[in-house]
């Protein structure tokens, strides 16, 4: 395996054999980037969680937050010529030239080939490129490179959660909370046991994850989401409190919450919930069948008939859409359009909840994978 | 060295930081706990010696995972509850091919002691047990028994003389297929009581297909989903020993639903008794009786098909009772893990929503598969209280799902102003330990005023639960007795009126899952001492007012006479 040219780096990647000081000087420096990480965790939680705007500084009220510089390693002096190819090939990637930062980490690893962050963040590139296969092995790279740089295990993780590897991706996770502890690996481990059936224990993951990090709101959402998954309605009401805390115009946890408190039967407060996720999102599809039953469970019909039917035009293939509008016209005394609305229902196959972890890839989907933690 | 020194000196303070987080966010979960335990098996010496066995050979046929029920009933009109425990059968020979197969029938000698007169009474059944249902069909003062099996169902009528003849073929109410829950009630108000009959799947034993983990070579019970329901059956009682099965023209087999549990009860005051069945994976039914014979299913336009947001449960024991005393039956159904139990709460006798959730019921049931259960005032508080009893249907779940268990608790929820709470009981509590319970009967075991449970337990002893709070307060028994209406006074309804309060309650003829309860109706009365006015309305539309009734005492109420006696309760 060849070597980056030039100056001698501090640690060595290609071959792995550091010296004691220099492993040791690269452990303190990553701890520092990481628990600044954790600490103050808006920033990397966007990136490993997706860009969901609503969680980004404008929505949390522009709250401080400590920015990791991720152009250089804080300790130690990387070779300038992949350095520099790599800040190009980065600021592209930023820029959403992902093709030009492709092209250029790929000319980069011609001359450096066994410089982890650009594997990195090509992996990172040809993922976003829907090149999985070419992604992975960068990915991958890395990760062997740097095998306890925890960034890239958590990448690697969330790599294999998104295409539902949960096994690789919990292996990943391991490997990086074996390297330091992460609230995104602690969090992305929770989601992995709730999907086993292992409620009480992504509980408790999620919590270590927030002990670290109590500020990250997406981690609070899906705790919520978790909870509310073990039919643990108060502790979920309490987390999505606490996204709002930060996030007060989360449409996700408005939902999420009006959803919840219509199970607790505290209607009053699921209509006001879902009435802020409407102002929010009006167009949202999720949203209507819920509204609906607030307004049912309200009094308000007139509401109700209105919310029952919007759902069923955003969503006209869906069961429950028109189970629910079934009943409400049931109830409005529209007896023979009731009849008709469930007997479309009962022809439509179920679409059940999605699961939290569903509703991550859902939300993290969206973005590429995260590349703050790269030098 | 300096650049480090610098890291570290900004770490330090960020590493106090989180753990002050840490801390700061250490939280302590609420506990209910209590001294007393507020139920004690008492079957160990009790002489209920009592087996199940389902039978299972390692093909994971479907049946060794529902079976089976129970009942308690006073067969011998001695005034003592006696203990009928239904029992499986080899398999695939679907015989009870040894007495380890029978159904065993226990005599309540009294102090919760119990013979076994099974052979003597000729009830020990025969094929594949599944439930029981009693009450006197004959209108003889006798308690007669049906029994449901997977294949013919079995009705032995009560000779009064401890012994029970077969009177199925008479009576032609063989059924036939899988049958589970039955109920007796008279729908026609005609005096007699006609029966229902649910239906589980069409199932053929070696026909199934092979399910489970077959990566990892484990053969599990299939998914319901994977075979046809059934059509329900409805018996009509002719009146002289033998039913006309008016599935059809009743409009009860116009619907198909995997049947596990049925309960009965007028939930829109009309004066006619109508029935629910809860189904398993397909929308639940909610027969509304038309008043002339037939019955139209209207679960979906009511709102007890499905949960709130339309999906189909594993809906299993069943119950209606008024659990917020304002005057309409409510129902209450157990369901499957992750599903957690439903309590329909009854608006106007029209509509019902779902408040499990809101009153405390889903949650806790929710990590369970919840089988036999029911409203019961276990603490004779005067309230209705929810008593359930639990048990996976994957034997090998550990292999699927790690932190789930086969054998799981019991659950008790005491009723506190229309929200309930479990009661949890201590670690080595009889509702804390583990067992894979089926069905569950409900009803007073030692005449002391208060709820005993009896629960069959799949392939292990059944459960002799006996009361140790509920007579702490003050209660009564109320024994029926039809003259016009039938024998049993299934149907009654009872307006209980004690200072301000007035409660519903109404004589049952079924409930649970597979199971038949105490036909008395047992009234809790909290720190009352009497109950100022009793109001009857029997099916057979005749009203009656009995006024000071006190507590402590088994009140026989005659449909003609009116109180006829009463018989001081022990311990009272």
């Amino acid at each position: 395996m060849s070597r980056p040219k030039g100056r001698q780096p501090l640690f060595t990647i290609a071959d792995g054999k550091a010296s004691t000081p220099q492993r040791l000087g690269a452990m303190v420096a990553w701890g520092a980037i990481l628990i600044a990480m954790l600490v103050v965790p808006r920033t990397p939680a966007r990136a490993y969680y997706g860009q969901d705007t609503t969680f980004g500084p404008r929505d949390s009220g522009g709250g401080a937050s400590v920015r990791v510089q991720p152009s250089k390693p804080p300790v130690g002096e990387i070779l300038p010529e992949p350095d520099a190819i790599f800040r190009q090939a980065r600021d592209h990637f930023r820029a959403g030239r992902t093709r030009e930062a492709k092209t250029r980490l790929q000319e980069g690893l011609k001359s450096y080939p066994g410089y982890p962050p650009m594997h990195e963040l090509l992996g990172l590139a040809l993922s976003t490129l829907g090149e999985d296969s070419e992604a992975l092995q960068h990915l991958k790279r890395a990760a062997e490179l740097w095998p306890d740089q925890p960034v890239y295990q958590i990448n690697l993780g969330i790599f294999y959660l998104r295409r539902s590897r949960a096994g690789d991706a919990e292996k990943a996770l391991q490997l990086s909370l074996e390297a330091g502890p992460s609230p995104v690996a602690y969090s992305l481990l929770g989601l992995i046991r709730l999907e086993q059936n292992a409620g009480e224990e992504a509980v408790s993951l999620f919590k270590k994850g927030l002990e670290l990090a109590p500020d990250d709101a997406r981690s609070w959402y899906y705790l919520g989401l978790v909870h509310q998954s073990l039919a643990q309605n108060d502790s979920a009401i309490s987390c999505f409190r606490e996204v709002l805390r930060r996030a007060p115009r989360d449409f996700h946890a408005h939902l999420q919450m009006g959803k919840v408190y219509l199970k607790r039967g505290l209607r009053e407060q699921a209509l006001k919930h879902l009435q802020s996720a409407q102002e929010l999102r009006p167009g949202n599809p999720e949203l209507y069948q819920p509204l609906s039953e607030a307004y049912l469970g309200t009094g308000d019909l007139e509401s109700a008939l209105a919310a029952a039917q919007r759902a069923v035009e955003l969503r006209p293939t869906d069961r429950q859409a028109h189970y629910v509008l079934g009943m409400v016209l049931a109830r409005v005394g529209r007896t023979e359009d009731a009849t008709k609305e469930f007997h479309i229902s009962e022809g439509l196959p179920r679409a059940p909840e999605p699961s939290a972890l569903e509703r991550w890839r859902e939300i993290a989907g969206q973005t590429p994978v995260a590349n703050e933690a790269n030098p | 060295m300096k650049r480090i020194l610098r890291l570290i000196s900004v770490c330090v303070p960020l590493l106090a930081l989180s753990l002050w987080v840490v801390q700061s966010q250490s939280t302590a979960l609420p506990t209910l706990s209590q001294q007393q335990p507020y139920f004690t098996d008492v079957r160990d010496g009790s002489g209920v010696e009592f087996q199940h066995r389902n039978g299972a050979f390692g093909e994971k046929e479907l049946m060794e995972t529902f079976a089976s029920g129970c009942a308690v009933f006073d067969y011998d009109n001695d005034g003592l509850l006696d203990i009928y425990l239904v029992n499986g059968a080899t398999l695939p020979g679907l015989r009870k091919e040894g007495p380890e197969y029978f159904n065993r029938l226990y005599h309540n000698d009294g102090d919760f002691r119990f013979s076994d007169v099974t052979l003597a009474a000729g009830v020990q059944g025969q094929g594949y047990g599944m439930g029981a249902a009693a009450a006197d069909y004959d209108n003889d003062g006798n308690v007669d028994l049906y029994v449901t099996n997977y294949g013919p169902n079995h009705l032995y009528r009560n000779r009064g003389d401890g012994t029970f003849e077969d009177a199925t073929a008479k009576a032609g109410v063989t059924g036939g297929g899988w049958s589970t829950s039955a109920a007796f009630l008279d729908y026609d108000r005609d005096g007699d009581l006609d029966l229902y009959v649910c239906r589980y799947v069409v199932y053929e034993i070696g026909k199934k297909p092979r399910c489970g983990d077959t990566h990892r070579g484990l053969l599990s019970y299939c998914l319901p989903d994977l075979f046809e329901p059934m059509p329900h059956l409805l018996y009509r009682n002719n009146g002289d020993g033998t039913f006309k099965d008016v599935s059809q023209e009743s409009g009860v087999s116009a619907v198909k639903g995997r049947g596990l549990g049925v309960t009965v009860g007028d939930y829109d005051n009309d004066g006619w008794i109508d029935i629910f069945v809860t189904n398993d994976r397909c929308r639940n039914f909610l027969f509304h009786n038309q008043r002339d014979g037939t019955f139209e299913e209207v679960g979906l336009m009511a709102g007890v098909a499905y949960s709130m947001e339309g999906v189909a449960r594993a809906g299993m024991g069943t119950d209606f009772g008024d659990y917020d005393q304002d005057g309409w039956l409510d129902i209450f159904v157990n369901n499957f893990e992750t599903e957690g139990a439903a309590l329909y709460r009854n608006l106007d006798g029209q509509f019902f929503v779902d408040v499990g959730g809101e009153v405390g019921l889903n949650e806790p049931s929710y990590p369970y598969v919840v089988f036999g259960g029911g409203f019961v005032d276990y603490d004779n508080d005067g309230h209705l209280d929810v008593f359930a009893v639990s048990g996976h249907t994957q034997d090998d779940i550990e292999e699927y799902k790690p932190h789930i268990t086969y054998a799981e608790p019991k659950l008790l929820f005491r009723n506190v102003g229309g929200r309930f709470s479990l009661m949890r009981d201590s670690s080595e509590g009889d509702l804390s330990r583990l067992k894979v319970s089926r069905g569950a009967a409900f009803g007073d075991l030692d005449n002391d005023g208060d709820i005993d449970v009896v629960v069959n337990d799949t392939n292990g002893y059944p459960e002799v639960l006996r009361n140790e709070v509920g007579s702490q307060r003050s209660s009564l028994l109320l024994k029926l007795v039809g003259t016009q209406s039938n024998r049993d006074a299934v149907g009654t309804r009872l307006e209980v009126r004690c200072g301000k309060s007035v409660r519903l309650l109404e004589a049952k003829g079924a409930a649970s899952y597979m199971a038949a309860n105490d036909l008395r109706v047992h009234v809790g009365l909290g720190g009352m001492h009497l109950v100022d006015e009793l109001t009857l309305h029997w099916p057979s539309g005749k009203s009656q007012i009995i006024r000071e009734l006190p507590s402590g005492y088994l009140h026989v109420i005659s449909e003609d006479s009116g109180l006829t006696k009463s018989q001081k309760l022990t311990g009272h």
